[in-house]
């Protein structure tokens, strides 16, 4: 996978440093929240939200899928001890680290370049910081959160990346400023 | 003649002056003008010919309800039909050019048409165009074609960039006058998020031009101040040259805003579409001046009384020196009393009322300007410019009392609310007699998801004619909209505006009232169409009593400026005609948008590459370096063969099929789907999903799979895997995967909730490469890593190793009857896999092959394709799959249907192969005849072709197809048809053409 | 373009994030239902004009099925609700009486 960069007036960036999990269980069983909660010292995050510790992230999908980020060197590490974990429940851990690609999108303006392309509201006091949605980026379908309030990040299917990297330069372009900059 | 005033011109930048052509010649203008006022102020009056008659036409309007001055805008990759002068900015370089005129603007040779306007009444295409029939295609469509159309369609590639953006806000305020700046101000004084757009490039709207004082300073100052306020809120975004255009359920608008269009090339994008969602919009739009229907309105020089004003006060522009002014109203003395301030001689008002006597007329009559009372226009004299004018009483027939030269006929029929955008998304109108207009109905507005109205209207789009109702009306409703969208509403202070008292206008539809045959034919009602006020009366006549039938008999209100102008003049006539009321005859529908927008603000960021979403493989860049041909799958690309130096793409297709049956062959099968399913009732609820049952597959083991719909109808098969006790892999097609992972999510969501099943997706997640051919096994073993022998991975087994040193899942499965293996690989290793398999394959003899091939050998062994064999129509039991559906299961999807009757039914339609006698290939598609025709005198059939193709390995051509009873008719030759040529016969034959004991595979 | 409140995942989500699955609380009829159960189960839809009960998936968000009650008429949403259900839940219904007194739906009222 590569790494690639674009420079508008916020910078994209791909990001490619971490494995990603999809987690299929009820989040609403406490043994399954325990079982994380012990595995990866995080508790699961609150409905539209996600929860970082360290390198591991947590995220919000459904009522019963959850989004696991972990750093790319202990993936393999970090997908078994999950699997022992959950053992014994009704769930389904899939590695998806090859499935997804992810954008950074940093600067002042990240949320007006997302709102070019995604029908939510990402203005700040409707998506704070540590805000998780999925959406749709242009025709395809992803996911956006909220890390800094000038630093967002996007997920999206692989064989897409180079459609939502065109989109996401797209509406990045020096020139297409919604609201002036001081 | 028509030039640039050294006084006025509020909006012009004396010091910045700009050149720009029209028709090739050279003009100038200044910052701050639109093109229409770069042109009179070139003494340009004539700017187009009209669309049915050719009439030389002059601007009428200074606004987007502008009919006439329609332009061709820019060059090549710039280009742009149907721009109105009076929206289009001036800048340095603007090339222009006239519309729809033979040789040109000021010789034309259409205008014959106009000589021959009383053989072209009202419908005279639909009544001359219908006999002999078979004219129309040959002759009549053509010609007609050929002369139909206002701008040249663009032939370059538009080289500007457009883009949407999403908006998410509490109220949004669709208009920049000064209504809209006071409901802005009390709106985003209660907190909440407010938009305010304005499709000009000036705030303010007319109350500046018609000199209204607010709170003791002029409206400019006013305006200036206000928009400060606004500014420095953070809960407030203003966009000036953004039009709200449309209005739609649930608190959604678009604005259409036009960036660049004053300074292209400055690497901005051109337009923006703003997607706004609100919870309530409130329209102060203003109001539309009306035209009066007199006989000789649309020679050039007779413009809207406001608009004569707008250019003196805005542009500094003369429209002429001499100005007759015509009304039924106070509001146009305005007019008179601009242009006798600005040294220009007004030698005449014409007032069609038979009582003066209101404040702005005494200030007329102070200032020495004549008032003619009860008096109207019987015509106006003029070709390509107004000569004069011929005065008569209002209440006769037009016997001319009095001829008046002038230059210049200003005239106003009074004011209609721009209610468009009200009225978009449902909101109701009521006649307002005493002041003959259309308003919003404020009882039954546009309603909101919660079930109440969410869109506003105040000002003068609410009927207020004066300037202190209008602010008193727009802090009432903008507070009203914030109160209703979450705001909080504290008291506060209106601004008081104070302006000319005005008398009761007295409507006026034609001018005079009596006018004959001879005047009505020459009274237009719809400039932009040629829609008189005879064509109207025609309609009425003929009994096109609907004002929507109405309106598509005689074209009135039709094309780029949808009737702003036309509507309630020709709808009162209408009403006259029909002896009905206004009210009852009711206005055409009001459609977004509300005047043309780009197609190119609306297709966003959609264009070129990112046109649609592209799905790649991980192998996509080596496809494309090495020649694929491509084809589109779902929204995969997939390569369809890969032809290599001088070959053909047939010659690439049958070189890989002869390779992979004899050597090896590499497919990358990466798009095929994968979904994981997993859980206590996972194996109970395939058996729900496919025909056949699942739950009994061993750990380790394979099984082909159909899945029906609840119809009955087969909707996808593949490879099913179990994976371990409570796993199982499913395998779909390469279009399926989505749908099919859609269609299980849906059954566990909506149906069988209780089960305990997951499912996921993973088609992403692999890479997959078939590797095919006698010499498949040779290659894998080179590569080692895993034990591929037909013992430890049988035919339909799978097993899970590393191959050349990547972690594989190897499924030992193969849709082209060789010996092949189906390897899975994660994504991110697709490639390196892809090129260690065709470097280490080289030796023996491995080539990529595309889809093609794969479809040819599939075909070759009689195994079918969802999408070919079958349509939404087919069932398994029609392609001989019977043993694929389980006898024993009580359920699953589809069975139900499939004991109907007519699913049931021994007569269907069945697959067999086919076989031509002469070897050729049949016609993808092709019917096989039977005797007789149907009850519409149509040939009968009894079966057709849904897969066919040249096959190398058997050098003729081989079909698939659907037959009457086919299975029981082996050897029977049948005829199909084929296009342009006789039909062909075909043998029917066994499907498998190919290795019929299937030796191949097993090894 | 419609806005319903997803559920599951919360958020107000755009028509274009979601997909239409027609009428709402169909009973599923399999095999050895009769040709008119079947029939009515696989082809018999309401088209009212006014109150109607409809399936949705939050397709570009959670992936989840609700279920929304709205008149087909005006748009107006009265609620939208969890689909794991066989009937509309109760405050779904109260909020349909308060305004339409005396609905009834199929079944429901």
């Amino acid at each position: 996978m590569s790494e690639r960069e674009f420079q508008g007036y916020v910078t994209i960036r791909q990001k490619t440093d971490h494995s990603m999990f999809t987690l299929r269980a009820s989040l609403a069983s406490s043994k399954v929240k325990a079982a994380l909660e012990t595995c990866l010292n995080i508790a699961v995050p609150q409905r539209g939200t996600y929860a970082q510790t360290g390198g591991t992230l947590l995220a919000w999908m459904s009522p019963d899928e959850l989004l696991i980020m972990v750093p790319r060197a202990s993936g393999g590490v970090a997908f078994a001890a999950l699997e022992q974990a959950l053992h014994g429940l009704h769930y389904l851990l899939a590695d998806v680290s090859d499935a997804r690609s992810t954008f950074t999108i940093e600067g002042g303006s990240a949320r007006e370049v997302v709102a070019k392309l995604a029908p939510m509201d990402v203005l700040a006091a409707q998506f704070p910081v540590g805000g998780f949605a999925r959406t749709r980026f242009a025709q395809v379908a992803g996911a956006i959160f909220v890390e800094q309030e000038d630093h967002l990040n996007l997920i999206c299917f692989r064989s897409v990346q180079d459609y939502v990297f065109g989109i996401l330069c797209g509406a990045a372009k020096p020139g297409s400023e919604v609201r002036a900059q001081s | 003649m028509s030039t640039r005033l050294a006084s006025h011109g509020r909006l012009i930048n004396r010091a910045k002056a700009l050149s720009f052509t029209f028709n090739g010649k050279v003009m100038s203008g200044f910052e701050g003008d639109t093109l229409a006022a770069s042109l009179l102020a070139n003494d340009q009056m004539l700017m187009g010919r009209s669309f049915k008659y050719h009439r030389p036409r002059g601007v009428l309007a200074s606004g987007g309800e502008e009919p006439n001055a329609l332009i061709n805008l820019g060059v090549e990759s710039g280009f742009e039909p149907n721009a109105r002068a009076t929206t289009t900015e001036t800048f340095a370089g603007l090339t222009a050019a006239s519309q729809n005129h033979f040789p040109s603007l000021e010789f034309d040779l259409g205008a014959i048409n106009s000589k021959l306007s009383r053989f072209l009444p009202a419908g005279f295409y639909y009544k001359m165009f219908i006999h002999p029939r078979s004219f129309w295609k040959h002759i009549y469509e053509p010609i007609i074609r050929h002369s139909a159309g206002l701008g040249k369609a663009p032939k370059a590639r538009d080289q500007d960039s457009y883009e949407h953006y999403y908006h998410h806000c509490e109220v949004m305020v669709v208009g920049g006058g000064i209504a809209g700046l006071q409901a802005a101000c009390s709106a985003a004084a209660t907190g909440v998020r407010v938009l305010l757009v304005e499709q000009t490039a000036h705030w303010g709207g007319r109350a500046p031009v018609d000199g209204v004082m607010i709170d003791g300073m002029a409206a400019e100052d006013w305006v200036a101040q206000t928009l400060a306020e606004l500014a420095a809120r953070d809960n407030v975004v203003m966009r000036n040259r953004t039009q709200g255009s449309g209005v739609y359920d649930h608190g959604y608008a678009l604005a259409y805003e036009r960036i660049a269009d004053h300074t292209p090339g400055d690497g901005r994008p051109r337009h923006r579409l703003w997607r706004v969602r609100c919870k309530q919009i409130m329209t102060t739009t203003g109001a539309i001046e009306r035209p009066l229907s007199f006989a000789g309105n649309d020679i050039p020089g007779v413009m809207l009384a406001s608009a004569v004003r707008d250019y003196v006060v805005n542009f500094a522009v003369s429209p002429g020196d001499r100005t007759v002014v015509v009304t039924n109203n106070d509001d146009a003395y305005r007019t008179a009393l601009c242009l006798q301030e600005a040294g220009l001689d007004v030698p005449l008002i014409v007032d069609a009322r038979p009582e003066g006597g209101g404040a702005l007329m005494e200030a007329a009559q102070a200032a020495g300007i004549r008032v003619a009372l009860g008096r109207g226009i019987a015509k106006v004299s003029g070709g390509k410019r107004v000569t004069g004018v011929q005065i008569c009483a209002q209440a006769g027939e037009g016997s001319v009392l009095e001829e008046v030269a002038c230059d210049v006929v200003a005239m106003s029929g009074g004011w209609s609310p721009v209610v468009h955008l009200w009225s978009h998304c449902g909101g109701k109108l009521i006649w307002d007699a005493d002041q003959a207009m259309f308003r919003p109905d404020a009882n039954q507005p546009p309603l909101g998801a919660d079930g109440a109205g969410f869109v506003k209207v105040a000002g003068l789009a609410n009927g207020h004619l004066r300037s202190a109702p209008v602010l008193e009306d727009a802090a009432e409703q903008g507070r009203a909209a914030a109160r209703a969208s979450g705001g909080k509403v504290k008291k506060a202070a209106v601004p008081v505006a104070e302006d000319a008292e005005e008398l009761a206008l007295s409507p006026v539809w034609l001018m005079p009232q009596g006018a004959s045959y001879a005047l009505r034919s020459k009274a237009w009602l719809d400039f932009q169409n040629d829609v008189k006020v005879s064509d109207v009366q025609l309609a009425a006549q003929e009994g096109f009593e609907s004002v929507e039938h109405a309106k598509r008999y005689t074209t009135l209100g039709m094309a780029t400026d949808q009737g702003k102008l036309s509507n309630i003049n020709g709808l009162a006539i209408l009403s006259k005609s029909l002896n009905a009321q206004i009210p009852d005859v009711g206005t055409t529908t009001f459609r977004p948008p509300y005047t043309p927008i780009s197609m190119a603000s609306l297709a966003g960021e959609a264009r070129g590459e990112l046109f649609q979403p592209v799905r790649k493989t991980p192998m996509h860049a080596w496809h494309d370096s090495h020649g694929a041909d491509w084809e589109p799958v779902g929204d995969w690309r997939r390569p369809y063969a890969y032809p290599r130096g001088t070959e053909t793409v047939a010659q690439a297709v049958e070189r890989e099929v002869i390779n992979t049956r004899e050597k090896l062959g590499l497919l990358d099968a990466s798009t095929l789907g994968k979904i994981i399913v997993k859980g206590p009732d996972a194996g109970k609820f395939l058996d729900m999903m496919y025909t056949n049952t699942m739950s009994n597959l061993r750990p380790g083991r394979c099984r082909y799979g159909l899945m029906c719909s609840e119809n009955g109808f087969l909707s996808d098969d593949g490879v099913v895997a179990r994976i371990d006790e409570q796993t199982w892999l499913c395998h779909t097609t390469s279009g399926g995967a989505d749908r099919i992972h859609a269609h299980m999510e849906e059954w566990l969501q909506t149906e069988w909730w209780d089960w305990k099943v997951w499912v996921v997706n993973v088609t992403e997640q692999l890479a997959q490469v078939a590797v095919v051919g006698p010499n498949a096994r040779k290659l894998l073993e080179k590569l080692a890593g895993m034990d591929v022998s037909a013992e430890r991975l049988p035919f339909m087994a799978w097993a899970d190793g590393t191959i050349g040193g990547i972690d594989c899942r190897a499924y030992r499965i193969s849709f082209s009857g060789e010996l092949s293996y189906e390897i899975a690989v994660p994504a991110n290793q697709g490639l390196a896999f892809w090129e260690m398999l065709m470097n280490a394959g080289a030796e023996f003899g491995a080539m990529p092959y595309g889809t093609e091939c794969l479809h040819i050998m599939r075909a070759e062994k009689g195994f079918i394709m969802i999408g070919d064999e079958t349509d939404g129509t087919v069932i398994p039991q029609d392609l001989g799959l019977s043993w694929a559906i389980s006898k024993k299961k009580d359920d699953f999807l589809g069975k139900r249907a499939q004991q109907r009757s007519f699913m049931d039914n021994p007569e269907r339609w069945q697959l067999v192969g086919l076989e031509t006698l002469d070897g050729s290939v049949l016609e993808d598609g092709a019917y096989a005849i039977a005797e007789g025709t149907n009850a519409n005198g149509q040939g009968n059939t009894q079966g057709r072709v849904t897969s066919t193709y040249y096959s190398p390995n058997l050098g003729k051509g081989i079909a698939m197809g659907l037959v009457h009873k086919g299975p029981e008719r082996m050897g029977e030759v049948i005829s199909f048809t084929k296009i342009g040529t006789s039909p062909v016969q075909a043998k029917i034959v066994s499907p498998v053409f190919y290795d019929p004991e299937g030796e191949k595979a097993n090894v | 373009m419609l806005i319903l409140n997803c559920p599951y995942c919360g958020y107000d989500k755009d028509e274009t994030e979601l997909s239409a699955g027609g009428e709402a609380h169909l009973k599923r009829f399999g095999p050895g239902a009769s040709d008119e159960e079947f029939e009515g189960y696989l082809f018999g839809r309401a088209n009212p004009k006014g109150l109607h009960f409809e399936r949705w998936c939050c397709a570009s968000g959670c992936g989840k099925w609700f279920h929304a009650a709205r008149c087909t008429a005006t748009l107006e949403v009265f609620g939208t609700y969890k689909a794991q259900t066989l009937e509309p839940p109760q405050d779904i219904k109260d909020a349909i009486s308060a305004k339409r007194p005396g609905w009834t739906w199929r079944d429901f009222s």
